[in-house]
């Protein structure tokens, strides 16, 4: 009798360890990391990107996720700082299927490529077209830096016969003296050149600088037709500000990147702004705040809908393509094994699909790392950024230049 | 004893023993040996004169070519934005080579986001107003090694400007 009762009390003991180490049946989740800036100095676009991916990943997941597998979001806040950025991956790397690591910021996305490409998960980078020249597992957000600018030449040459002006027009280029503001010359130049578009010697000024009219002047004086502004707003908005007061906004037709003056930003500093042309792969003005996704911002609390920054639509763009991606690589190999390897060939097989019209169509496929390939030009017009083309495929630039 | 008791107990210390066999992945190699070191040891919170002092990590003993991480321990008293309750700051990073040596030294971003918990300007600029060192003390330092899994510490001293 003693014996059973030692007995029973041993297969009670082994089967609470066993449900002790066991995880339990627990609901079906992958995780999507996103290296961010909540802070610091691209907060201003960052924290409403986020806000998009996060919102529509929340909205997802009460409609029941992706075939009843739950997104959990992780944001973490590394202040544009790649120590912290490659501190947080390391942190977070061994998260239950983490799938996706999204490094906002060039530099930090450059630091943790080699880690998740080991790990063989997928990152998603911005812009840089070092990463569609050198195929891996790291996707660009949509056309590259270079592409765009290519899409900008094509636009000026296009402006300038449509004026009537014989022969072809100087183009000036003023940036940040980093790896972002040369990334789009790396192929940029080489289009230039192929175009017959004569490029002045390029201005390139530390990051934090609050004077630009050192660089501009040299600009003015190269007898440029146009100039290109890179840097995350308000940095090109400081700079035509001060092309404004040079009085060359008269002569000189200025334009900005991705990351120039949003709607928000444009209600601070109209006058100079107007006319200004930006190149943009997604939704602008009331492009975004009528689409109807936009709705999210308001179901969620963030405020009202003339106060969302357009950037909140590239977040949902985010969200749109893992969701994608996700449900291909469940329909390929199930949820238990799922993991980084399943999500990078899911990846590329989202060639067309389409995100709801925020952006382009999606451009991943074995051969490219690009999130798109359309880009769309906006003009500030009475304060408001308004839309003057439709989608326009970009030039592929990235080929153009030896990486 | 007869023979169905010791059946009995011989099937109880396996039933006992074999979830510790199965779950052995829990009881994972020892980590290998790995050093870390900092060159100063001693830093002065001097500011901007801490943006020219290198402040750098060098260690053996790593597997070759992995990512070592290096990560500063911050007291519970110590708030850092951006950093959780509870969690380390990441201030460094470099790759071991062949021989399974690294340095990583800290760059400005981190010394201005950590050591003087700057606020940033939305022009990529340092907000001067913003500045706020940590308060001096014997910080500890810990470099973990990405693929290995090894751990080593050592500590950095952070001190007060000195008057002169």
């Amino acid at each position: 009798m003693k014996m059973r009762k030692i007995f029973l009390g041993v297969i009670i003991v082994t089967f609470l360890f066993v449900i002790g180490v066991i995880p339990g049946h627990a609901q079906k989740e992958v995780t999507y990391l996103s290296l961010a800036d909540y802070t610091a100095a691209i907060a201003g676009l960052n924290v409403p990107a986020d806000m998009g991916c996060e919102d529509y990943i929340k909205d997802m997941n009460a409609r029941g996720g992706v075939d009843g597998v739950k997104v959990k979001f992780i944001g973490v806040d590394t202040r544009y700082d790649v120590a912290r950025g490659v501190s947080a991956y390391k942190r977070y790397r061994t998260e239950p299927k983490l799938l996706v690591a999204n490094a906002i910021g060039t530099p930090i996305g450059k630091a943790v490529a080699p880690l998740a490409t080991k790990d063989k998960i997928v990152t998603l980078v911005p812009g840089d077209g070092e990463f569609q020249a050198n195929l891996g597992r790291i996707f660009v957000w949509g056309p590259t830096y270079q592409d765009s600018f290519a899409a900008t030449i094509d636009w000026l040459v296009a402006d300038w016969k449509k004026k009537g002006k014989t022969g072809m027009p100087k183009l000036g280029y003023i940036s940040w003296d980093n790896a972002y503001g040369k990334e789009y010359l790396r192929g940029g130049k080489e289009y230039a050149e192929k175009m017959g578009v004569s490029l002045a010697p390029p201005e390139f000024f530390p990051a934090g600088s609050l004077d630009h009219t050192v660089y501009l002047t040299r600009l003015a004086k190269a007898e440029v037709n146009y100039i290109f502004v890179g840097g995350v707003d308000p940095t090109p908005t400081n700079v035509i500000r001060d092309a404004h007061k040079l009085g060359l906004t008269k002569t000189i037709q200025f334009f900005c990147d991705y990351w120039g003056p949003t709607s928000l930003g444009v209600r601070l500093h109209p006058e100079a702004l107007e006319g200004v042309v930006i190149v943009s792969y997604y939704l602008r003005g009331d492009d975004a705040r009528n689409h109807p996704l936009a709705n999210l911002w308001m179901k969620y609390g963030r405020g009202k809908l003339e106060d969302m920054n357009e950037v909140y639509t590239i977040g949902m763009s985010w969200a749109i393509t893992f969701e994608a991606a996700l449900k291909n690589a469940l329909k390929q190999v199930g949820y238990k094994k799922l993991d980084g390897e399943a999500i990078f060939q899911a990846y590329q097989t989202l060639t067309g699909t389409e995100r709801a019209g925020l952006q382009g169509p999606c451009a991943y496929s074995p051969t490219s790392r690009r999130g798109s390939l359309e880009v769309r030009f906006y003009q500030v017009k009475a304060g408001k950024v308004v839309s003057i083309s439709d989608w326009i495929k970009a030039p592929d630039a990235v080929s153009l230049h030896k990486f | 004893m007869n023979s169905f008791k010791k059946i009995i107990l011989i099937l109880s210390l396996l039933m006992f023993l074999l979830p510790f066999m199965a779950c052995s992945t829990l009881f994972p190699p020892p980590k290998p040996k790995v050093t870390v070191a900092v060159t100063p040891e001693k830093v002065e919170l001097k500011f901007p004169d801490i943006l020219r002092v290198p402040i750098v990590f060098t260690g053996a003993g790593w597997t070759p070519k992995e990512m070592v991480v290096v990560d500063m321990v911050l007291p519970p008293e110590v708030e850092m934005k951006g950093v959780k309750p509870g969690e380390d700051v990441g201030i460094a990073f470099g790759q071991a080579d062949e021989a399974g040596n690294f340095k990583a030294d800290v760059p400005p971003t981190a010394k201005l986001n950590t050591i003087f918990r700057v606020g940033w300007t939305p022009i990529f600029a340092p907000d001067p107003k913003t500045l706020n060192p940590i308060p001096p003390g014997i910080y500890k330092i810990k470099a973990s090694g990405v693929d290995s899994g090894g751990i080593a510490t050592t500590t950095l001293e952070f001190v007060a400007p000195i008057k002169k």
